[in-house]
């Protein structure tokens, strides 16, 4: 096993995270690798030095500070638990005027959209502020087919890079 | 509305009391559990053995991930605050704890992105925030001059280890090395999955070791 991928299964062999004969075959390359020894020794090292970092005890008053807290939040304990409920009740009321308000809006909307004039209509508000599509009243064999061409040549310049891979293809290919 | 409203408020209060109940006979629920269904109905007393609970677990979580900070203290107490207005939403799918250190990882994420760890200084010289909780670690342990030095030399390297971890690696290595939970537990904590946890616990080994090499070798 090269060194490489020992290192990078050091932290499953030391939580005994492997299958037995991979591990029987990391050990047998610790005990020819300095290299690799050492990293599993201060692999080791630092998990165990990491108990050092203690934290201290929290404070006698602790759970008290918390509950006065929650005290000056609200109006005292029971108080705040009925306040709580009042206020998670106006919060509901808010919900269902918003909801109200919006489908109001949207149903305003739908009936604009439908009561639109028709695309003729010269006094179009709705569309004034974008540029005005010209429907089409007549149209001829030469402008269909010009169309296409744009069509046809819009694919060539999207495409182009894979076209431009495929020609690089054929070439090599006749090369070979 | 407002009959509609108290009743079906009443029948929540007794699907409660069912389950509270229920908990006790057959113990599907832990006790952390029982308290907070209890609260949730309303006995707030129960949330004060919450807090007794599990106010050292919470603290240490967030001193460790915001490098000894000294507001370490205030920012548990926010975390209990946020249970106690959230209580209403929990739902016991899903141990209390778990839910506890989700509630923890979010704020501590938000702490940090907000600030920058407070470098605590061996030296007698350093702030009255450093100082009050470098204190009480050696009110704690009683060591003697050179004990101390010898212990805020190695607990400087380790905190400073630890903190040059990014965010998800800090608190996967502070959730498995300090509050020993198992990977599933670790994951539903971080919101990943076991394999990811995985990852992040061999990459912060791996960054831990690069930083303490310096010191071990010494």
């Amino acid at each position: 096993m090269d060194c490489r991928k020992v290192r990078k299964l050091l932290n499953r062999y030391l939580e005994a995270d492997l299958p037995e004969e991979l591990g029987l075959r990391i050990e047998g390359h610790l005990d020819a690798c300095k290299g690799c020894c050492r990293e599993r020794d201060l692999l080791e090292a630092s998990w165990q030095l990491l108990g050092s970092y203690q934290s201290p005890r929290v404070s006698a008053d602790f759970t008290a500070s918390v509950v006065s807290r929650i005290g000056s939040d609200g109006v005292g304990r029971q108080g705040t638990l009925q306040g709580d409920t009042r206020r998670e009740a106006s919060r509901g009321m808010r919900w269902r005027w918003a909801v109200a308000v919006a489908a109001c809006v949207l149903v305003a909307v739908g009936v604009g959209i439908a009561l639109a004039p028709s695309a003729g209509d010269e006094n179009d508000f709705w569309f004034s502020s974008i540029e005005r599509r010209n429907p089409v009243r007549s149209v001829t064999d030469d402008e269909i087919i010009q169309d296409l061409e744009l069509y046809e040549n819009l694919d060539l310049l999207d495409n182009l890079g894979f076209l431009s891979d495929f020609d690089v293809i054929e070439d090599f290919e006749e090369a070979l | 509305m407002a009959s509609i409203d108290k009743a079906a408020t009443e029948r929540g209060h007794q699907r409660k009391e069912r389950a509270i109940s229920k908990g006790s006979m057959d113990e599907p629920f832990d006790r952390d559990t029982q308290l907070m269904l209890r609260l949730q109905a309303g006995e707030t007393a129960c949330f004060e053995q919450l807090v007794e609970r599990h106010k050292q677990r919470v603290f240490n979580l967030v001193f460790r991930f915001l490098g000894g900070s000294g507001e370490a203290e205030d920012i548990a107490q926010e975390i209990f605050l946020d249970i106690y207005h959230a209580r209403t939403r929990y739902k016991p799918t899903a141990r209390f704890t778990t839910w506890l250190y989700i509630i923890c990882r979010n704020t501590c994420f938000k702490q940090q992105r907000k600030r920058r760890p407070v470098s605590l200084s061996v030296s007698a010289g350093a702030g009255t925030a450093e100082n009050s909780v470098a204190s009480r670690l050696e009110d704690h342990h009683n060591p003697s001059p050179l004990e101390a030095a010898l212990h805020g030399e190695r607990a400087l390297a380790v905190r400073r280890a630890i903190d040059a971890l990014p965010a998800s690696q800090k608190m996967a290595l502070i959730l498995s090395r300090y509050e020993e939970l198992p990977y599933k537990d670790i994951a539903a904590a971080m919101g990943c999955s076991v394999k990811a946890v995985k990852s992040l616990l061999h990459r912060a080994k791996m960054n831990v070791k690069d930083k303490l090499t310096g010191y071990l070798e010494k």
